[in-house]
């Protein structure tokens, strides 16, 4: 274990050093002006734009200059750890105003997860235990439907319907419990998680179901039903235990993937989480907060997935002895 | 799927049910698509990308046939309080908040998604192809390095990316990197293109892997063929299965990336129409309350074009699956 732990660890630094050279590569070498009159904002005065440049380091070779830019990241700057810089638009540090957001996104995808995972699941084996029946063919339309409806078709259409039309449900935007109590808060966000979870849900179900049906073909089962246990049980017992596995580790990759994937829910219901907070920087013209956002959200999932890794390992030890 | 937009797009967690595809043999292709032909689900999706293909297609004869062009604005599609007038027997779609033709500009938002997309599909996967060959087939220190890369871009969160990328390339209308990144529709295609490639390096390395052992590849070997003969004679054939399964992946996960990027104002220019860009025109300052047309029509075609190639993608890897599974049966 301690050596597939070492090998891990070793692969995540390796890993975040690409992730710094991809993101250094889009913001220092790709713009066609130089980085320091893109950091600084819209309308960026002279004297800014040689203060970026002395901050950034711009006047040492690009190699230099990349050294400097994962120096920063790794041991922090003037402004704390992880060194994220500072925003020449707002004129504050981009570590202070992520801070918060971080907090509304992973709200968003936590209660999404939930909903997926009770919704995805139970449908998907439903489905497999009555193959070829109503249910069956219902669960499979209504999968089929959450996969192709694009999140923020579906999100809009949810808006009109439930607030505007049925007024069932309330509007956009985020209302935090501490200012106006958990019903409000709670009220406010049923929407967004469903609309989130629904792809997600079509997804599960969709590999439930295959994984389900995968399993009963299995010679276990034959065995379990041929000791005479009742059905229900040899469900319960073999079948969902063996199917529902494989999923654990994808949920755990979902999940961690969805800090980048709220943007869009994000940006339809007005909330704002980190992926609101990167496109209203783009139209600022604030990039030291979107290469933050870019960064963390991508250093995150690497470090979620390792977690997963490590977990899985645990449980399977298959997975730690080399396949 | 989703990754990022990514997550939120279809192709990642899709990648699990690549898995057991094998390739039909030679002579197979035609019991494929008669199992494909018989699917009603999947011709349904035929169907339906059919007509909105041919639908893009005839879109500027459709724009003259009405007389309204994509761009034009009509005033008196605009109440006096600024509003869109909805559909009528002209404007069968209704106007957007400028007073365009709503159901023109649909039209043309289905010419840029499906050029988008499978422009962007086709690029990816020449790409993942050569990546995952030449990593399968070297091994080693070039396959460790390729894979590595390729795990990197699994993880990242590709919406985020690609809103950078289109981002630093905008800031001058010349581009970036000396005019080969320029803001438009290009760029939109090769930014998509860029980060959809992984899912396909990563099962191809996997499939060449196992081919790498196989005796028709050593015999090949013997006989004194060369590393660039084996490859594209010997193992390119056999990973053309899962090269079809990812492309009826990716096409719908491009289209989607393509709206949403859209959506945010970073895709094809303002000039261009696209259905992202229309629902983000119908969500801001709520309009949609209003003016539902304009949410309705561009999301439905998208949705309907999303549903299509997801239906014609279920059909074909049903259908390989029948036949991996008939071949494995039978021995």
């Amino acid at each position: 274990m301690a050596r597939y732990l070492a090998g891990r660890l070793l692969q995540l630094v390796i890993v975040v050093l690409l992730i710094l050279a991809l993101t250094f590569v889009i913001y220092f070498v790709i713009p066609p002006v130089s980085p320091a009159v893109l950091f600084a904002g819209k309308h960026p005065t002279p004297q800014l734009i040689e203060q970026v440049k002395q901050n950034l380091g711009l006047d040492h070779p690009i190699w230099v200059q990349y050294l400097l830019f994962v120096k920063r990241f790794v041991f922090g700057d003037q402004w704390g750890w992880p060194g994220l810089g500072s925003s020449y638009v707002t004129h504050s540090s981009v570590k202070s105003l992520i801070g918060g957001r971080l907090v509304i996104t992973a709200t968003l995808a936590c209660g999404a997860a939930l909903v997926w995972v009770c919704l995805g699941i139970p449908m998907g084996v439903l489905a497999a235990l009555r193959r070829g029946r109503l249910f069956d063919r219902l669960s499979l339309g209504l999968s089929l439907f959450f996969v192709s409806a694009p999140v923020f078709w579906l999100g809009v259409m949810a808006l009109w319907l439930f607030w505007y039309k049925l007024g069932v449900a309330p509007g956009s935007g985020y209302y935090p419990p501490s200012q106006y109590g958990f019903g409000a808060w709670v009220g406010h966000l049923i929407m967004p998680w469903i609309v989130l979870a629904l792809l997600y849900a079509g997804w599960y179900s969709r590999m439930s179901r295959a994984s389900v049906l995968d399993v009963l073909r299995e010679d276990f089962i034959r065995t379990a039903r041929a000791k005479g246990i009742s059905e229900w049980r040899v469900v319960a017992r073999h079948v969902l235990r063996a199917s529902l596995t494989p999923l654990a580790t994808m949920f755990g990759m979902d999940l961690a993937g969805l800090l980048g994937g709220t943007v869009i829910v994000e940006q339809v219901f007005n909330l704002q989480g980190m992926g609101q907070f990167a496109v209203e920087s783009v139209f600022s013209g604030d990039l030291p907060s979107v290469l933050a956002v870019t960064l963390i959200v991508a250093i995150g999932v690497t470090l979620a997935n390792v977690v997963v890794d490590v977990l899985y390992a645990t449980l399977d030890p298959r997975v730690r002895l080399g396949r | 799927m989703s990754a990022g937009i990514t997550s939120v797009l279809a192709p990642r967690g899709s990648a699990h049910e690549f898995g057991g595809v094998l390739t039909p043999q030679r002579g197979t292709w035609r019991e494929t698509w008669s199992l494909f032909r018989h699917d009603r689900f999947a011709m349904t999706g035929l169907f339906l990308v059919a007509v909105i293909g041919v639908l893009a297609l005839l879109g500027p004869l459709l724009a003259q046939l009405v007389g309204h062009p994509p761009n034009q604005t009509f005033d008196f599609m605009v109440t006096g309080q600024g509003l869109p007038r909805g559909p009528s027997a002209s404007f069968l779609f209704g106007g957007d908040q400028v007073g365009r033709d709503v159901f023109v500009r649909t039209i043309y938002g289905a010419r840029t998604s499906l050029t988008v997309a499978l422009v962007a599909a086709v690029t990816s996967t020449i790409l993942g192809l050569l990546i995952g060959v030449t990593a399968g087939y070297y091994g080693g220190f070039v396959d460790i390095i390729l894979s590595r890369i390729t795990d990197v871009f699994l993880a990242l969160p590709i919406l985020l990316f690609a809103i950078s990328i289109s981002t630093v390339a905008s800031v001058t209308t010349a581009g970036a990197l000396d005019g080969l990144l320029k803001p438009g529709i290009w760029l939109v295609t090769s930014v998509i293109a860029f980060f959809s490639w992984p899912y396909l390096a990563r099962i191809v390395r996997g499939q060449v892997i196992s081919l790498r052992e196989r005796e028709f590849i050593q015999a090949a070997e013997g006989l004194g063929a060369g590393d660039f003969r084996i490859m594209w004679h010997e193992v390119m054939p056999n990973v053309i299965s899962p090269v079809l399964v990812y492309l009826t992946l990716i096409v719908p996960s491009n289209v989607l990336f393509e709206a949403a990027l859209s959506y945010f104002g970073l895709g094809v220019p303002e000039s261009t129409p696209s259905w992202g860009q229309m629902l983000a025109d119908a969500t801001n300052n709520s309009l949609f309350t209003y003016a539902w047309w304009m949410m309705l029509f561009p999301g439905l075609f998208l949705f309907l074009t999303m549903l299509g190639f997801n239906l014609i993608g279920d059909g074909v890897r049903d259908a390989f699956d029948k036949m991996s599974g008939s071949a494995v049966a039978g021995g």
